[in-house]
């Protein structure tokens, strides 16, 4: 095998070592929160015996480390258990929540990167211009701001007092099909995306800012000006390529916290995602649920890290592996 | 009227776009539009049935109600929350169903009688009846119903069928045999959570993961059509219902917005048609004098918002300082600040919404002076700072209403020397505090002792409620009088019988105060005028659309 087929090797082992430890460690985290779900399942009006017989039921009469083995058990099998509240396999649950959250990502971030990794070019070149010193101090208020203060201030701002965008929700339109859906959605999805794109423009910017200053000093620039290549050539082809390693890096590893991030959002904006579905199941002590989307969190984050690695031998042929 | 407002309200945004002249004919259009409309607002007020002559039913139109949170699943046996019994009551039947004064009305069941001892209840049952697959309906359903998933899956079933004996269908009939006469029965056939299942479907598998459970199969006069999990459900009407030209309207959605304000927003503009259970009491107050849409909060489970006292802790075991502490709080300015007047204040454990609320009970005032002689009394006196001593008062943070009652209360008891903390945590946390570990002093809480108090007691303040249940007696209250006075009502047949028992009931319990009636919490619908007979239940739990129909 390669050098590169053994790294790879390598890393799957230690991403699935990595995911079961998650798994475990949720395991027992999550039943230290005090209450169990049957309170609210069972409903105010059940007996005592209902609720014996819905924890037996749901297998929650059991000891903890039982019910961990029962649970690995199924999920060697490729079973995710079935949710308490939905009463439907975790797998479709969280399959229907998925595109909305996949959607917020997926527009927040290909904002984020396009807009941040420019303002963090045209600040870094543009260093010392007063109106860039601007907005760099924005940036650094947009990445400490948390999410959901941000998220109601522009729910209050754009959504109740100009009344421009809906406050919440995904669609508004019922029955709307084509041309009129995507609009509607598309409407809906400004406010949720604009809050967790601005702080992820804030730390993009900064982060490429950073990056390209260092290398704008390198001597290579200085030689590339020096033959006499265009100056927008000399930023973006030979500086901003050697700038977003670092952008890179940090990003992977800030993807734990947009998880957290999204939750919020998804919440304050009744956005049905999976970060919606987090919450609502932490609340209800919906086990398998919770368990399952820690499954998935874990393994996205080990895959990206994963991908991101491997990206530098793209963004940098010096960097090889094995 | 409102058309006229926004336009205004565009032209003022964008002077400059528009000559002069233009904007002042909008201003004084719209401040005619003003004047003329308020008489015209006044005809078309609430209550009064509405613009025009139209009185009789027609069909067609779409009814759009906003839920505050998805249903979990449309099996209302195994899901026993509001949000699955609003659209599983249009899609499934019961037995009987109640009118406004909370008496049983036929639905599935024509006609019954019930034998004079209580024990025998023959019910004969509407011929014609298909479910939605265009299966026969037949008593083989009820008894699937009662017998095979109600005793494992329904968590009322125990409490209404535990003497149960058999169940027999003879031709067109059903009759349900007790071994003891169950006094409350007729009050709880029409219950959500008794809605009849279809066998065929449900036989044989388990109800809590059975597909159907997502694609429900009724015999109800809506039928499932789509369902985008978190955000809307679709219901369509069943043409082929058996009961002749019903219902009315065309289809009903159901709008998951979670949020109540952008909720009451919708409804003013015309984008929902009913809004369950939400509407904030400030919010409700203002509606009063919108015209179109009316506000209700009809409750035959009559809860009272109260506070409970765990009477194993120290102080509170004391009668008397429990008697200071009803007399210490302030319930009107409860009712004022939290529900904008919109509610009544409580005066014992039931509310005065119930058929069997004591109205001889009295008004409980307070009185600050006889609070402090009463703690003095008690040998609680107040030491330097003032304090006599320290109470915890748990209260669930999310129930906006619970909340800011713990804040009255607290400053109320500061009044007479006793010093509260409050706890305020997330629901299941709060609940396993409660109820599970009996770790709190007081605890804000409502208990559901509706609508037949006589099943709900037991749980709430019977000695056989002692139990570490969730939902249960977890002040530790126990007295014999009142434990044989409600086994005595759930054996009497007679509705007028029950009421004398319970008014003793009530007299004991404000004796003794193992709970402190504050005030009566309520939770406030609104709909939109055009649509006639839209809330014909007693109570939200019984919400039923079958003859709803739109107006102009």
């Amino acid at each position: 095998m390669s050098g590169l087929g053994w790294y790879l090797a390598r890393r799957v082992v230690w991403a699935a070592v990595v995911c079961v430890t998650a798994v475990v460690l949720t395991f027992f985290l999550i039943h230290l929160a005090p209450g169990d779900p049957i309170g609210i399942l069972a409903g105010e009006r059940s007996t005592p015996e209902y609720q014996a017989l819905l924890r037996a039921q749901l297998g929650l009469d059991q000891p903890l480390p039982v019910q961990l083995l029962r649970y690995l058990e199924r999920l060697s099998r490729g079973d995710l258990g079935y949710s308490f509240t939905y009463q439907a396999p975790v797998a479709t649950v969280m399959a229907s929540r998925l595109p909305p959250t996949l959607l917020l990502m997926g527009t927040s971030l290909a904002v984020a990167m396009v807009v941040g990794v420019w303002i963090g070019v045209r600040t870094a070149v543009g260093r010392g211009r007063p109106g860039w010193s601007l907005v760099t101090v924005a940036s650094l208020v947009g990445y400490s701001v948390p999410a959901f203060w941000l998220g109601q201030i522009l729910i209050l701002l754009f959504g109740v007092m100009l009344g421009w965008f809906p406050i919440l929700g995904m669609t508004s339109r019922i029955g709307a099909t084509g041309i009129a859906y995507v609009a509607d959605i598309a409407w809906h999805l400004v406010l949720p995306a604009l809050t967790l794109g601005l702080i992820e423009i804030a730390l993009i910017s900064r982060l490429t800012r950073a990056a390209m200053i260092e290398v704008l000093a390198q001597d290579y620039i200085v030689a590339a000006r020096g033959k006499g290549l265009a100056p927008r050539r000399v930023t973006y082809r030979h500086a901003l390529r050697n700038a977003l390693l670092p952008v890179i890096t940090v990003f992977g590893l800030e993807l734990g916290w947009l998880v957290a991030g999204f939750v919020v959002v998804e919440t304050v904006f009744g956005w049905p995602g999976l970060g919606r579905l987090t919450f609502d199941a932490i609340s209800a002590r919906d086990y398998p649920v919770i368990t399952g989307l820690f499954i998935l969190v874990t393994s996205t984050v080990v895959v990206a890290n994963l991908l991101t690695d491997l990206l530098y031998t793209v963004v940098d042929p010096r960097i090889r592996y094995g | 009227m409102t058309e006229g407002k926004t336009a205004m309200a565009e032209r003022r945004r964008n002077p400059s776009d528009r000559t002069r002249r233009e904007f002042i004919q909008g201003v004084g259009l719209g401040g005619l539009a003003l004047v003329l409309g308020g008489p015209l607002a006044a005809a078309c007020a609430p209550g009064t049935g509405g613009v025009g002559g139209d009185s009789s039913p027609k069909k067609g139109g779409s009814f759009i109600v906003a839920m505050d949170a998805d249903a979990p699943n449309l099996n209302p046996m195994t899901s026993q929350v509001l949000q699955t019994f609003y659209p599983s009551n249009q899609i499934f039947d019961t037995l009987v169903k109640y009118d406004k004064d909370f008496q049983p009305i036929p639905w599935l069941a024509r006609s019954w009688k019930i034998s004079p001892d209580g024990k025998t209840f023959e019910f004969t049952l509407a011929q014609g009846v298909k479910w939605h697959d265009g299966k026969p309906f037949s008593s083989d359903d009820i008894r699937y119903t009662f017998e095979e998933a109600g005793p494992k899956y329904s968590n009322t079933y125990t409490l209404v069928m535990k003497d149960l004996e058999s169940i027999d269908a003879p031709e067109g009939k059903v009759v349900f045999h007790f071994r003891q006469p169950v006094g409350a029965l007729m009050a709880y056939l029409g219950d959500p959570n008794f809605n009849i299942l279809p066998k065929h479907i449900y036989s044989g598998t388990d109800p809590r993961t059975n597909n159907a459970n997502s694609e429900p199969v009724g015999t109800g006069p809506f039928m499932f059509k789509e369902w985008a999990r978190g955000d809307h459900l679709t219901l369509a009407r069943n043409s082929s219902y058996w009961q002749k030209d019903l219902p009315y309207l065309d289809e009903i959605v159901f709008r998951t917005i979670p949020n109540a304000a952008a909720a009451v927003a919708a409804l003013q503009q015309g984008d929902i048609s009913f809004l369950l259970t939400r509407i904030p009491p400030v919010d409700a107050q203002r509606l009063k004098s919108v015209s179109g849409i009316t506000t209700l909060s009809p409750s035959v489970l009559a809860r009272t918002l109260d506070l409970w006292p765990n009477l194993r802790n120290a102080p509170l075991r004391d009668l008397k300082v429990r008697q200071a502490i009803n007399i210490a709080v302030d319930r009107p300015r409860m009712v004022q600040s939290i529900a904008f007047d919109q509610t009544v204040t409580a005066r014992g454990p039931i509310g005065t919404t119930s058929p069997y609320f004591d109205s001889s009970l009295p008004e409980l005032k307070r009185d600050v002076q006889k609070a402090n002689d009463l703690l003095d009394a008690a040998g609680y006196r107040r030491a330097g700072s003032g304090t006599r001593f320290p109470l915890n008062l748990r209260v669930v943070a999310s129930v906006d209403q619970f909340a800011k009652t713990a804040q009255i209360v607290k400053e109320n008891l500061a009044d007479v020397g006793i010093d509260v903390t409050i706890v305020a945590a997330e629901t299941t946390t709060t609940l396993d505090a409660i109820f599970k570990r009996w770790d709190f002093d007081l605890a804000i809480y409502s208990m559901p002792l509706g609508p037949e108090p006589s099943l709900q007691l037991p749980a709430w303040l019977g000695t056989t409620g002692i139990n570490r249940a969730y939902f249960s007696n977890a002040q530790g209250y126990s007295n014999d009088t009142v434990d044989s006075l409600t086994a005595q009502a759930q054996r009497t047949v007679e509705r007028k019988d029950r009421m004398d028992l319970y008014k003793k009931i009530q007299q004991q319990i404000m004796a003794d105060l193992p709970l402190i009636p504050l005030w009566e919490p309520i939770f406030i619908s609104g709909y939109r005028n055009e649509f006639r007979n839209a809330f014909t239940a007693p109570d939200d739990r019984y919400l039923n659309w079958t003859e709803t129909w739109k107006g102009a």
